[in-house]
């Protein structure tokens, strides 16, 4: 019998006490799993909406720290933006957080300029697109069909003023298949927002390096007061709900640290002090006392192990459940990456070497005369 | 080196209090709150919801509402969106100086004049009232701190305002000021027997891109107990104010005499 079998072995003798530990580390694992994944996931979501757009640069307010920065007057850093080096287009984009029609649950509504490359990358799965800037019909994400239980031709009333369903897309990105897409026109006319926008996004030509999009950004601090050109990245950084979502997470990975730590430790002295004897004859026996160590560690970390990778799997499925929730539909998009998932493991491994060291420290140090007299 | 940090320390103590004293002083605040309200334009989207005395919660009603607000005039334009009873009834109201709100009441329609209109009549059947907005009480003479008090999870202070006018409807108000924020947190109306009106509660704020602090949610409570809840949804603190958007205020039905303090 090698040591790791004698360590499942220890584990299986009390299978009460160690089904209670691997609970409560899966359970925290779970909540570290969930909700990094569900931070992750909406900054992912973000980025690849404008990833997905072919948007190498944006251009907003400095104050911006909403999930869409505060809308300004577009015109005129628009005309500036164009004469920048390497520049092909600079196109405005307006959106909004609305309910559309009485009892439905609020939708992004966003409004794009009309026939410019943000439209690209979508792709039409029924019906056709708005064939003119001002033509009174919007496009529909194909999870926004399902969730608002519309299809072409469909009326839908935003703000108060009526729409026809011209068309149904899909996106690459999960918050744009939950959208109303209108044209930008449309969007200031309904939001009472004339030449307003929240951002404007850059595309830049194919010979740009990025030492020129560097200098893009130093031109429009120095040429733009109040306004600054960052990347999609760095406009999701700043957004206070992936904040916020984020300063959670890091919360939950402490607590659930600590007291997965604090249940390895406990469940670990517990199980030293109930096999002092037991230690004190294999100690008797010529057994090292670094062995004896070496098969506390193996026990707790085969306890923690088994609940990170229990957490892992009991996270995923908190999370699915949560994403395919009526009113969560759409807003969830979590990510777990497999270096994540790894790192989440690495946790787990971790858990187990903090909470059993003092117990196998302890065990190693138990001397073999007084430990075979222990009752 | 130790009389020069027991110096520092010491102009330190005498200079607190004073700081303190000067920016809690009523007068001081009921400026600075009249001061933040102004503003060359701006607009307002709100979802309202009507919780009856009995929980009973009616279906939302959304408005929006335009301003322009500075110490010689303030001008405010309340739009109805939805649903289709409400959609383009527009209310105006106008307030020059300290003088009397003037409201007028118009439908998108051109045919459609637009009529006078009693600056008290509630928003769409809500709690919200044309007067209310215009926070007119910030101008009241003398007003005087009532102690400081703890409104959700926020300090603030109480400025107690109240007016000799026999016309008004409101005599006094109370308002549970945040002084950091310029924001009011609390604000009790009380009618000529102290008898309380209605009490508008902030219950979460948001900071602007300006930098200012504005409610984004509130509740207004009736002296029957109905709550109307009051979301800001969109909002935008540059508005472009066109020559068009106070002109039901050029009117004659606006510019003739109304009174301004009749109930409904």
């Amino acid at each position: 019998m090698n040591l790791l079998s004698l360590a499942f072995g220890n584990i299986y003798r009390r299978p009460a006490r160690a089904g209670l530990t691997v609970s409560a580390i899966s359970l925290g694992i779970a909540a570290v799993v969930a909700l990094t994944g569900i931070a992750w996931g909406f900054e992912a979501s973000w980025q690849k909406a404008n990833d997905a757009r072919g948007t190498d640069l944006i251009v907003t307010r400095i104050a911006s720290e909403n999930a869409m920065p505060s809308p300004f007057r577009a015109e005129r850093v628009q005309e500036a933006l164009k004469g920048y080096p390497h520049v092909q287009q600079v196109v405005g984009l307006l959106s909004e957080m609305l309910s559309v029609g009485e009892g439905s649950p609020p939708v992004f509504v966003f409004g794009w300029a009309y026939g410019s490359y943000l439209w690209d990358h979508l792709k039409l799965v029924d019906g056709r697109w708005a064939s003119a800037d001002t033509e009174p019909v919007v496009v529909i994400g194909s999870l926004a069909a399902e969730l608002l239980h519309k299809s072409v031709g469909d009326r839908l009333e935003i703000e108060g003023q009526q729409f026809s369903v011209a068309g149904v897309f899909e996106s690459p990105a999960a918050i744009e298949n939950g959208a109303v897409v209108m044209s930008l026109t449309l969007a200031q006319q309904i939001l009472d927002k004339p030449g307003k926008v929240n951002i404007l996004n850059v595309k830049v030509d194919e010979s740009a390096t990025p030492a020129d999009l560097a200098q893009f950004k130093s031109q429009v601090r120095a040429t733009l007061p109040g306004f600054v050109a960052i990347t999609s990245g760095e406009l999701v950084g700043k957004n206070t709900v992936v904040r916020i979502s984020k300063a959670m997470s890091h919360a939950t990975i402490l607590i659930a640290g600590l007291v997965g730590a604090l249940v390895v430790f406990n469940t670990m002295l517990m199980s030293i002090n109930e096999r002092t004897r037991e230690i004190g004859i294999l100690l008797t026996v010529g057994w090292q006392r670094r062995t004896v160590m070496q098969l506390v560690f193996y026990e707790s970390v085969i306890l923690t192990l088994a609940g990170g990778l229990i957490g892992i799997l009991v996270g995923i499925a908190i999370t699915g459940i949560l994403e395919h929730m009526e009113v969560m539909r759409g807003k969830i998009d979590a990510v777990f990456s497999p270096s994540f998932l790894v790192a989440v493991v690495g946790l787990s491994v971790l858990l187990g070497i903090a909470g059993g060291l003092f117990p196998a420290l302890k065990a190693a140090r138990l001397r073999p005369a007084q430990a075979l007299w222990h009752e | 080196m130790m009389r020069r940090g027991s110096a520092l320390l010491l102009a330190l103590v005498l200079i607190a209090p004073a700081a303190d004293g000067e920016e809690l002083a009523p007068v001081a605040i009921a400026q600075a709150m009249r001061q933040v309200r102004h503003s060359d334009g701006f607009a307002a989207r709100m979802n309202i919801t009507l919780v009856a005395p009995t929980g009973q919660r009616a279906l939302p009603i959304k408005i929006s509402i335009v301003g322009q607000i500075a110490a010689a005039r303030e001008r405010l334009v309340i739009r109805g969106i939805a649903p289709e009873r409400i959609r383009n009834r527009f209310i105006a109201a106008e307030r020059s100086g300290d003088g009397p709100i003037r409201a007028v009441t118009y439908r998108e329609s051109a045919a459609a004049a637009p009529a006078p209109a009693d600056s008290f009549i509630p928003i769409f059947d809500s709690n919200l009232v044309v007067w209310d907005l215009f926070a007119p009480w910030w101008s009241w003479p003398e007003p005087h701190l009532g102690g400081s008090a703890r409104v959700g999870e926020d300090d603030c202070v109480n400025v107690r305002l109240h007016t000799e006018s026999a016309a008004s409807p409101i005599r006094e108000v109370v308002s549970c000021v945040d002084p950091n924020r310029h924001l009011s947190l609390r604000t009790q109306l009380f009618d000529g027997r102290h008898s309380p009106v209605r009490t508008i509660l902030v219950e979460e704020a948001m900071r602007q891109a300006s930098g200012r602090v504005a409610a984004r949610k509130f509740s207004i409570t009736g002296a029957d107990q109905a709550v109307t809840e009051i979301e800001v949804y969109s909002g935008d603190e540059d508005y472009r104010v066109s020559s068009g958007t106070f002109a039901a205020l050029d009117t004659p039905a606006a510019t003739g005499n109304q009174p301004d303090h009749a109930m409904p």
